[in-house]
Parts: structure tokens; C-alpha cells; sequence
């Protein structure tokens, strides 16, 4: 120790007995200095995980409900014969493998007729991309749309909507303008369901550019059942 | 040499001071604070995680009831079979197979902002599992079917089934799909690098997944069979 070195006897005792309370002290402020932040953080995420928790418990409350609502109906009905024909019946209609007729709206969606020539950089703002039609279909969804078919194309839990190179592929079948999206539920419920920003800015290059955006109500649509799927990989198990 | 060790005890003595002036004022923080705040919030999150194992367990019994009831009453082999196509199809039954885990992790985002993923970018994901032939497919427990919109709620919340998908207060997204695992990969490329480049964490995994049940509930007050 060169810094004690010349130092006398006693003051170099007492410098080392001070600096090892010192020492000492600092650890053991050190250790409750870091229970102290321990203590303070976990409130952060505590107040999140009961956000979350809360979020879980309404979700699952209105699962239950649906779930519990169905299975009451399954057993009210006494009829067994009956009751076999109308619950596969049921489960077809709910895989969209039924033709249905209702009210509800019809869109139709085109590319301009003025088309500037195809190398022209903005050409793409007059003709119609897969990207809208699915906008569109996910906002009639969320206005409570209980079917809905683009062309003769019903929209089912399968259904791909993507460019491939001047068609739009909808279930893997070619599909070309004008594309006519026909949605059954509650017609005022679905027009509103369309007042969304992704609508206000088609309807600004109809104005501009010419594209057809148009909706109009109908009391009568009919709607075509989709194509049954063979699964290959997807095997039914109990829930849990 | 005698003041060097002044020095040096003073130094000491100073860092040992600060040292209990920021322990007492962090005690304080503590004490006043969490101490009530915390007993409640512990005691209110223990509830509700009760209610929640509840209604988990109901839902179980619930699931495994209408399993039963839907196929009761049929006996023909041939329209069992059919049952189970409908029920993957619509969605209400729970399915396993092998596909892909997808999980993307938006921490880097300001999460009071909202989440860094939006609505568009699920779409897109599902659109593309989808053409690839995705079987079966869901976001944060919540099964895709065909009516399932992905919309915002409010600024931070987004909704898929009409049910808020956040989890655990963070936002970071499980997507499940049961297919052709080459395919999906394939059809998922250009998703995937378009998130990692604008800063998402994302990773993808070949896997054995089981793909939960739709429980949201068809209703058809306006679409009729038609005859």
C-alpha cells in the first residue's frame, strides 16, 4: 500500500477502519437502493397486466355467452332426426357453402375510361387494385355482413384477393373490371360501414381520375355458396 | 500525507451522504406511493385472473358440450365426415396440424402512440396465408374466418372478431396457420421483410400448430337460404 506508506501507525489504523465503514455502508445502501427501484418497477407493468387482464375478461364474458346461447339452441330443439338434417345444414350455411338471397348493397368498383397510355407514371391511379376490393369487403364485414360475393365469387373464409399481373385472382379464378361487390345484411348498417377514410379516398379519384366507385342499396340480392374444401392438413382436435 | 486521507474519508463521507439522501427520497417514493396502490392493484389483478380461470374453464366445458351436441344426432359416416369439413370451414372447430408460427414484436414503437402495426399490415398477412392455401388461421387467439374484419377501436386498440386482440398490455402479434409450410413461407416473404424493414422484430417458424376455435357466433337475420 505506497499511498499509506510513510504515514504513522495509528493514523494509517484509523484511515483503513473509516474507509471499511464507509465501504460498508455504501454496499448496503447500494442493495437497498436497488430493492427500492426493484419495488418501483413493477408497478409499471402491473398497472398494464391489469389492462390486459381486463381486456381477456371481456373477451372471454362475450365468448361464453355466444357459446352458451348456441348450445341452448342445439338442445331446445326435440326433434333428433330433425335436429341432425338442420344442424348440418346450419353448419354449411356458416361455411358459406349455401346460396342465400337478401337486402343489402351493391358496389361497384371500375378502372377510369380515360386511361392515360400504359407507360404513363400515373396510370396506376386509374385503374382498380386487389388492395381496394379488400378494403372494402373488410369494411362491409365490420357493417354486419353476413355474405358477400365479389363477381361470381363468394368471399369465404379461404378467399384470396391478389393482383397477378393485370387480373385480380379471387379464389384463385381470374377476375376482371368492372368488379361488382354484392353484400348482404342490414343496407343502411353496410352504407355506413363505408363511410371510412379508405372510401373518401377512392371517392376522391373517381373525381379526379375517373375511376367508379359507386354503392346503391338493393332488396333483393343473390348470393352464390362457395366451393366445398378438401383439408389436408388441418385435423379437428377438442379446444385446450 | 495526512490531508490526503481527509480527502480521501471526504469523498467517502460525500458519496455515502448522497447515497442516503436518494435512498430516503426513493424510500419515500415507495412507502407513500406504492405501498396502498399496490396491496389494491395486487388484490384486484388476483380477482380478476380467478374470474378469468373461470371463465376459461367454462369455456372449455362449453366447447366440448357443443362438439358433442352438433354431431348427436348424426350417424351416417358420411355426413360426419361432412360436419367436420363445414366446422373447419366456418371456423367453430378448434384444429391442429402443421404450418407456421409467426410472431411479430412491435416494442421498438411508442406504445401510448398506438401499436407500430396497424390493421392494413394484419390484413395483408392474413390475405397472403390465405392464397397460399392457409387451412386454418389465427391472430392472437382470435380464428380468421370469413367475416372476421381487423379494424381499429379507438387509437390503440385493434379488434378482430369484435374483440380487442392487445396482449398483455404490450403489442406484439402470434399468427397461426396450419397449410403447405413451403407455400405459406413462400407467399409470406414480402410481408415479412416489408415489417423487419420498417423495424418490426419478426420471426417465423415451421411448426406442429393448433389453431383455436371461432367463438364469435354466425348471425343471419337478413341472408335466407335461398330456395
Amino acid at each position: 500500500m505506497p499511498f499509506f506508506s510513510d504515514v504513522n501507525d495509528r493514523a494509517k489504523r484509523r484511515a483503513i477502519i473509516m474507509m471499511t465503514i464507509g465501504a460498508l455502508l455504501t454496499g448496503a445502501l447500494l442493495s437497498f437502493l436497488l430493492k427500492s427501484f426493484a419495488a418501483g418497477n413493477t408497478q409499471v407493468p402491473t398497472q398494464a397486466a391489469r389492462v390486459a387482464l381486463e381486456l381477456e375478461e371481456e373477451t372471454l364474458g362475450q365468448e361464453n355467452r355466444t357459446l352458451e346461447s348456441e348450445l341452448l339452441k342445439l338442445q331446445s330443439d326435440s326433434n333428433k332426426a330433425n335436429q341432425a338434417e338442420e344442424a348440418l345444414a346450419d353448419a354449411r350455411n356458416k361455411a358459406a357453402l349455401t346460396a342465400v338471397t337478401g337486402p343489402g348493397v351493391i358496389v361497384t368498383l371500375d378502372d377510369s375510361n380515360q386511361l392515360p397510355s400504359a407507360d404513363a407514371q400515373n396510370v396506376n391511379l386509374y385503374i382498380i387494385h386487389e388492395e381496394y376490393l379488400r378494403e372494402v369487403v373488410n369494411a362491409l364485414w365490420n357493417g354486419g355482413a353476413e355474405a358477400i360475393v365479389i363477381n361470381d365469387q363468394r368471399v369465404s373464409t379461404h378467399t384470396g384477393i391478389v393482383c397477378s399481373g393485370s387480373v385480380i385472382l379471387i379464389n384463385n379464378t381470374p377476375q376482371s373490371r368492372p368488379y361488382t361487390i354484392k353484400a348482404i345484411g342490414n343496407p343502411k348498417a353496410l352504407e355506413a360501414s363505408l363511410d371510412f377514410y379508405y372510401w373518401q379516398y377512392l371517392l376522391a379519384f373517381q373525381e379526379q381520375y375517373g375511376i367508379t366507385c359507386t354503392v346503391k342499396e338493393s332488396q333483393s340480392l343473390e348470393i352464390p355458396a362457395s366451393k366445398p374444401v378438401g383439408y389436408r392438413y388441418a385435423e379437428p382436435v377438442g379446444e385446450g | 500525507m495526512k490531508h490526503k486521507i481527509i480527502i480521501a474519508i471526504t469523498v467517502v463521507a460525500i458519496v455515502f451522504g448522497s447515497l442516503i439522501g436518494i435512498g430516503s427520497e426513493m424510500q419515500k417514493l415507495v412507502n407513500t406511493e406504492n405501498e396502498s396502490q399496490q396491496i389494491r392493484l395486487a388484490d384486484t389483478i388476483n380477482r380478476s385472473q380467478q374470474r378469468i380461470d373461470n371463465l376459461k374453464n367454462r369455456q372449455k366445458e362449453l366447447t366440448s358440450q357443443l362438439e358433442v351436441a352438433r354431431k348427436e344426432d348424426i350417424h351416417d359416416p358420411t355426413k360426419l365426415v361432412q360436419m367436420a369439413q363445414y366446422t373447419v370451414m366456418d371456423g367453430t372447430a378448434a384444429v391442429k396440424g402443421t404450418g407456421v408460427r409467426i410472431t411479430i414484436d412491435d416494442k421498438g414503437a411508442n406504445v401510448q402512440k398506438g401499436p407500430l402495426l396497424d390493421t392494413r399490415d394484419l390484413r395483408k398477412i392474413i390475405n397472403a396465408l390465405r392464397s397460399a392455401g392457409a387451412e386454418a388461421i389465427s391472430v392472437n387467439g382470435q380464428r380468421i374466418v370469413a367475416t372476421s374484419a381487423v379494424v381499429m377501436s379507438g387509437e390503440d386498440r385493434i379488434m378482430i372478431n369484435q374483440v380487442p386482440i392487445s396482449k398483455k398490455g404490450s403489442f406484439s402479434y402470434e399468427v397461426l396457420a396450419i397449410g403447405h409450410q413451403d407455400t405459406l413461407l413462400e407467399n409470406l416473404k414480402y410481408e415479412i421483410s416489408d415489417l423487419q424493414e420498417s423495424g418490426m422484430k419478426v420471426d417465423v417458424v415451421r411448426e406442429i400448430v393448433s389453431v383455436p376455435s371461432y367463438k364469435r357466433g354466425y348471425q343471419f337475420n337478413y341472408a335466407k337460404p335461398s330456395l
